[in-house]
């Protein structure tokens, strides 16, 4: 049954249990090359700027401004039924401009939202001992 | 940016340039609900092909297909008896990687000697679901893993959704209109009109019908996403110096590419300020090795998934700058007869039927021959790709 109601929910990958554990202290991690300092996402055990396989976690700003967005009136998983229409957003960091993560907008109307509006992150529980990294207006 | 790798067209030139050619193209009937197995689909649409050639079953020796076709390369040869496979391959990435990909790989086999003939095709039962899922609908699991636990748990599952950011950026950035995608759908079901195989015939869209469909994943409507469909299609590839030896007149592959850049790891999301993508990638080389110009294109078979990535492909391919897609494709240049760079003239993923790509070869090769329906005066030389954003193939054909 949870399959049907909810959105799944994320499945921690191997090397990428930080980025998790972040979101449901209510942290927004990223992770970085140890040895040249480019952020890395998605989360990957090799720097594509210097191939170091050294990586650090960092808690980033969690500011960032929109993307892009939609909104999606059409239901294609069970569980899209009765939100739609919702939003899907992508936000870009401040920190670095390839740090595009795809997320929800909240506390804002669908159709109040802007490309390059400033957002900052806020943690939403998914369901019990998960929560999601999504942003609202700064 | 990124320059065509030093030895592209030169090498090309010498090793692969016209060496292979198409010499058979068949289908099914493209319907909504086959009532059939895949397997069925597959072989119908190879024999047809096979027959189209004037070639025997026994005549194939190589079976190239998508990775993602469900149909095992040895039952195939069972069903067709094809009792010697001497070349067995499979194209990635789905419509990007399959349609264009599965016949450069075929045309690879026949130009170094690995195989005579090969068979590249596609088939399966997209819109029924007898065997494979729609593509529309969301696979219900437990858990999102890998790429796609930064997308699910957020509701972001089809590829139209996906598609949609890219197009929202699109619009944002160069004043993009949902009109100028709307041209796009325009034309591909103009050309499905006259066309007795396309599931769109007999249901004729006007750009006001476009602007008043329904949302999918706004900006994205109802039109502006390809059908659903299931049915099989499958062309025949083999050597230049066999070719001209038989039943029709060859097409020749004069060149191919493939492209692809870090860019492509969440579905079919694209980034349009990186200097590169996976189709401008594969246009360098695609125009550097048949040495050619696009206004030597007479016809054009873009991969149309979604109308916001075939007007980004226009300016990924070379046709306009970045951003001036929209425009390109609004002044009537992609409707046959008059326009000067008709574009689907079978109607295309979008009006003729979802075959994930391989029904436009199958009509590129007929223009080529002077035997579509909507025939393109004097057509030479046509443009086919696949899928934008994801990693993609191209080539160019001449009769």
């Amino acid at each position: 049954m949870a399959a049907t109601s909810n959105f799944p929910a994320p499945v921690p990958e191997f090397g990428a249990e930080e980025f998790w554990r972040g979101c449901n202290r209510g942290e927004l991690m990223m992770q970085r090359c140890a040895r040249c300092g480019k952020f890395r996402w998605l989360p990957q055990p090799m720097c594509p700027v210097c191939n170091s396989m050294e990586s650090e976690w960092i808690k980033v700003s969690g500011r960032g401004t929109v993307y892009s967005y939609t909104i999606i009136t059409h239901p294609v998983h069970p569980a899209a039924a009765g939100r739609v229409p919702y939003n899907v957003a992508q936000v870009q960091l401040d920190e670095d401009p390839d740090l595009i993560l795809i997320t929800n907008l909240v506390g804002v109307k669908n159709e109040d939202i802007r490309i390059g509006m400033p957002v900052r992150v806020v943690f939403v529980d998914h369901e019990p001992g998960v929560k999601l990294a999504k942003f609202e207006p700064a | 940016m990124h320059d065509a790798f030093p030895c592209a067209g030169a090498f090309w030139m010498e090793t692969m340039k016209d060496k292979a050619a198409i010499v058979g193209v068949g289908h099914t009937e493209y319907s909504k609900d086959s009532g059939r197995s895949e397997m069925s689909l597959a072989v119908e649409a190879i024999r047809n092909a096979i027959s189209d050639a004037g070639l025997k079953p026994s005549d194939i020796d190589g079976i190239a297909k998508f990775t993602m076709d469900n149909n095992d390369h040895v039952l195939l040869a069972a069903n067709l008896g094809i009792t010697a496979l001497r070349f067995f391959a499979e194209a990635p990435w789905g419509g990007g990687g399959g349609p264009v990909g599965s016949v450069l790989l075929g045309a690879m086999a026949v130009a170094t000697g690995m195989a005579d003939c090969v068979v590249a095709f596609r088939a399966m039962n997209e819109r029924s679901g007898r065997g494979t899922q729609r593509f529309g609908r969301a696979m219900v699991r437990e858990g999102a893993a890998g790429p796609r636990a930064y997308m699910e748990p957020f509701g972001l599952f089809s590829p139209a959704q996906s598609v949609a950011l890219s197009a929202r950026r699109h619009m944002h950035l160069y004043g993009t209109r949902s009109e100028h995608f709307g041209a796009i759908a325009v034309a591909c079901r103009a050309h499905a009109q006259t066309n007795p195989n396309a599931v769109m015939r007999g249901r004729p869209l006007t750009i006001q019908d476009h602007q008043q469909s329904r949302m999918i994943a706004d900006p994205l409507r109802l039109h502006d996403c390809c059908l659903e469909t299931d049915g099989g299609a499958a062309v025949i590839i083999t050597s230049a110096e066999r070719a001209r030896d038989l039943k029709q007149k060859p097409v020749y592959i004069m060149a191919g590419a493939f492209g692809a850049t870090d860019r492509q790891t969440q579905s079919v999301v694209k980034f349009l300020e990186q200097p590169r993508s996976e189709t401008s990638v594969a246009a360098k080389d695609l125009f550097a090795r048949a040495g050619i110009a696009h206004k030597d294109i007479d016809a054009c078979f873009l991969y149309d998934h979604f109308t916001p990535l075939v007007l980004m492909a226009f300016e990924e391919l070379g046709f306009c700058e970045r951003g001036e897609g929209g425009p390109f494709v609004s002044d009537g240049k992609l409707l046959w007869p008059n326009g000067s760079l008709p574009l689907n003239t079978s109607g295309g993923n979008l009006s003729e039927g979802y075959i994930h790509g391989m029904q436009n070869i199958v009509e590129a090769v007929r223009q080529l021959r002077g035997q579509a329906i909507n025939q393109v005066e004097d057509a030479e030389i046509a443009l086919v790709t696949s899928g934008n954003a994801v990693p993609t193939t191209a080539m160019i054909l001449h009769r």
